[in-house]
């Protein structure tokens, strides 16, 4: 099963310190009115604020929907491969979270689908993670899902003991 | 008001019947893949206690307000979930407090699946509530719940709780007396000869080992858990009616060799393991009761009955006589293919006959099965070996498709000095000698026999064959018999109960050594080897934790006689390859999945596919390669029908 990030809302103060984190881990440093895609959002609304960013899902509509293999189901998740990427912008209508963009970075050539990748060419994990000052995103790895639900079941099966 | 499923825990006695009603009814009633077992319902132990667990069709379900893509929706008296909606994003089960929500695999789909109260089977009602033994789980709604809280309200009224309660039906069914099983013979007797040492049950005894079984449901959870399926609780019945022909007859519709399995499955891992009443007092006496059945049955001159078969054209060549091979022709015989066995060995069984001792299983039932097998029609070639008696290529041109059941006789080395000095001896090789002694067949200079009489043994390994060996050896006449484990005991691989039968038997066990070297006497013979005593480590990639060696605690265990039992591995098969039938880095041949090699008209099936395992799986392989194979012959047929027309 993939892993992914989980976001718990009531946690998030909207500070966005986790986009500019995202930016930068990516893209390098950011120039003040130079490119910046974060690969996670911070949506604010009047009751809640909360980042979203890609489930990696199992069975992921992105990469049904990709006609050339540049989304494609991955082990621990939906991986990215930007050189076969055409731009056809299939992904982003496919995605009912909206978290994939496509872009056109400046001063580079083509198009390219930009949306979390767990941070996966860095050890110290998702940088989104590590920056967020209330903890209010957490790496879950695949294999605790499963976890979870045994856990559950065994607390429905006998509650309170 | 949504329906739901309700389980009441103080009736629940944790038998899985709901589970294997759930899979097999979202299964077309057919037995789901081994790897895909997901029923919508899940049995919850603790200790004793047990409870099942499904979707409560929650009012207001967390899990469909989750779903961005409205494959969970609102019906009327349900939840839904649209499998083919499912994109996996895994919010429900997050979003699901009672873990009722399961990721699984479906079409090389990651998808989410719960209980759909059977809405998708063709019976249409909740087969968990059909098939519980207990009745504990009972499909509820408005108004049952409403009934529910009518009496309760009556009952709070009048203050009258029904203080003298019905006993519960749990507790009514699981009043069975203790196990009692085969009896054994006592030690020291049993040290002399070779003979069996479990005595067939008589009809007193099968009576009541019979009424032990508590019939949890049809498709119960130890004909899950058998790899052929057979269908255990229903033969159980039959033997508890005393119809032992009946019984006999639905044995051998999911087994070639019942009386076999009966006596040489490790049933405490399989059936037995997986009993209802295991830890009630012990498990149904299944292997017992398995023998119990065909050997009364043949004894009553009961044979298989093929007078229906409709015999066809076609001719299958079978390389190998074990289990798998049987199990191939057995079934090919049922369906009228013409099938000869070539084996290298002067008798059938495989490793049936050479490789498990007399003392486990009686040489005489595989004769026996032989004239059997021979009367449905099937074909032996015997002492007859491929690549050497028979070239291969013969088979493919004078057969219509070829099954290779050849086994694993490969040896492994434990890479230590000396391994081929005098008295180090490979198991598979001393335990074939001593067989063909113990069957008054003359010694085979591939598998010379080893003189243990008056010798210190020691054995390296801790499987059920390292067991063999020893037992073996005691029986020889060895002065003494030591088994050298790297492991501690609870982690050796092998049956329990072929452990505890070589202890009584003499054998002494040395848990925690690692072997590492061999010393030699003056004469190049072997005189001990040199061993480091370990702890267990950190658990490997396998989850079995591994052994570490203890600095300073080498120490030389004298031997005569070194028997290495540390598993199979396949032998080198090269005309395989010359004729286009693919094998793995590991010389285990290639299939598709199914038994389907890389050459059309070959099939393959058994320890040469999946490496050394079991004789039931090795069995379950070779009928499925049957299956398999009068496809490919239907095909065929067809085929050349189409190119007359």
């Amino acid at each position: 099963m993939s892993d992914f990030i989980r976001v718990q809302a009531h946690l998030c103060i909207g500070c966005r310190t986790c986009e500019i984190a995202c930016a930068q881990a990516h893209d390098g440093e950011t120039q003040p009115g130079g490119p910046f895609y974060p690969r996670l959002k911070v949506v604010k609304r009047e009751a809640v604020s909360a980042p979203v960013m890609c489930r990696q899902c199992e069975n992921a509509p992105c990469v049904a929907i990709c006609p050339t293999g540049a989304l494609v189901q991955g082990k621990r998740s939906v991986e990215i491969n930007d050189a076969l990427c055409i731009g056809c912008s299939g992904c982003v209508m496919a995605c009912p979270f909206g978290v994939i963009e496509i872009v056109n970075p400046s001063g580079q050539e083509g198009v390219q689908p930009v949306k979390c990748d767990l941070c996966c060419g860095h050890e110290s994990g998702p940088a989104c993670v590590a920056v967020c000052p209330t903890a209010a995103l957490e790496k879950v790895a695949g294999g605790e899902v499963a976890q979870t639900v045994t856990m559950r079941r065994r607390t429905t099966a006998f509650p309170g003991r | 008001m949504n329906r739901f499923i309700t389980v009441d825990a103080r009736e629940c006695i944790g038998c899985h019947a709901c589970e294997v009603a759930c899979a097999v009814a979202h299964n077309q009633q057919a037995w789901p893949e081994k790897t895909a077992f997901n029923p919508r319902i899940r049995v919850v132990f603790r200790g004793q206690e047990s409870v099942a667990v499904t979707c409560r069709h929650c009012n207001d379900a967390p899990c469909v307000d989750s779903c961005p893509v409205a494959a969970l929706t609102r019906r009327e008296q349900e939840i839904h979930l649209d499998e083919a909606l499912c994109i996996g994003c895994k919010n429900c089960v997050l979003a699901c407090p009672f873990g009722a929500i399961e990721m699984v695999t479906a079409q090389q789909r990651g998808i989410a699946r719960k209980c759909d109260l059977c809405e998708s089977t063709p019976q249409g009602s909740p087969a968990c509530v059909t098939h519980c033994p207990t009745q504990a789980i009972t499909l509820m709604d408005g108004s049952t719940l409403n009934a529910l809280r009518r009496r309760r309200q009556q009952a709070t009224a009048t203050g009258d709780f029904g203080g003298t309660q019905t006993p519960l039906r749990s507790h009514t069914l699981l009043l069975r007396p203790e196990r009692k099983g085969a009896a054994k013979l006592p030690a020291d007797q049993r040290k002399s000869h070779f003979n069996e040492i479990y005595q067939a049950l008589d009809v007193r005894q099968a009576t009541s080992e019979s009424e032990r079984c508590l019939y949890c449901a049809d498709k119960a959870w130890c004909n899950w858990t058998c790899p052929l399926h057979n269908a255990i609780p229903d033969f159980i019945r039959l033997v508890n009616q005393g119809d032992i022909l009946a019984a006999a007859e639905l044995c051998h519709q999911t087994s070639s060799l019942p009386e076999i399995c009966g006596r040489v499955c490790p049933q405490d891992r399989l059936c037995e393991g997986a009993c209802t009443m295991q830890p009630r007092g012990g498990a149904v006496s299944i292997g017992n009761l398995e023998r119990y059945i065909t050997d009364s049955a043949l004894a009553q001159g009961w044979r298989p009955d093929l007078s229906a078969v409709q015999p066809r054209p076609e001719r299958v060549a079978i390389v190998g006589a074990g289990p798998a091979g049987l199990g191939c022709a057995d079934l090919l015989a049922r369906s009228g293919i013409q099938a000869t066995v070539f084996d290298r060995h002067p008798e059938i069984g495989g490793l049936l006959t050479f490789g498990i001792p007399p003392f486990k299983l009686d040489k005489q039932l595989l004769q026996t099965r032989r004239e059997i097998f021979s009367a449905m029609g099937v074909r032996f070639q015997l002492n007859c070996e491929i690549g050497r008696d028979v070239a291969f290529d013969a088979l493919l041109e004078e057969f219509d498709a070829v099954f290779l059941g050849v086994g694993t006789y490969g040896l492994m080395a434990a890479g230590l000095e000396h391994e081929d000095a005098p008295g180090v001896v490979q198991a598979l090789p001393f335990l074939i000698a001593s067989t063909r002694r113990v069957m008054g067949l003359e010694d085979d200079p591939q598998t010379p026999f080893i003189d243990v009489t008056g010798k210190r043994v020691v054995v390296l390994g801790g499987g059920d064959t390292a067991m063999d060996c020893l037992r073996t050896s005691v029986r020889s006449g060895a002065a003494s018999v030591t088994c050298a484990y790297r492991r501690d005991e609870a982690s050796m691989p092998g049956s329990k109960k072929e452990v505890i039968n070589a202890r009584e038997e003499g054998a002494e066990f040395l848990f925690n050594v690692q072997p590492q070297y061999i010393a030699l006497d003056r004469r190049g013979r072997v005189k001990g080897v040199g061993m480091i005593r370990t702890r267990m480590g950190e658990p490997g990639p396998d989850g079995r934790r591994r052994p570490q060696p203890v600095a300073g605690s080498e120490f030389v265990l004298p031997a005569q006689v070194l028997i290495m039992a540390f598993g199979f591995q396949p032998h080198p098969m090269p005309w395989l390859a010359r004729n286009g039938v693919h094998c793995d880095d590991w010389g285990l041949i290639e299939t598709d999945g199914s038994t389907r090699t890389s050459h059309p008209k070959v099939f393959a099936g058994g320890d040469a596919v999946h490496g050394a395992d079991l004789v039931v799986t090795a069995m379950a392989a070779g009928r499925q390669a049957a299956r398999d194979i009068v496809s490919f012959l239907d095909e065929q047929a067809e085929c050349k029908q189409e190119a007359r027309r």
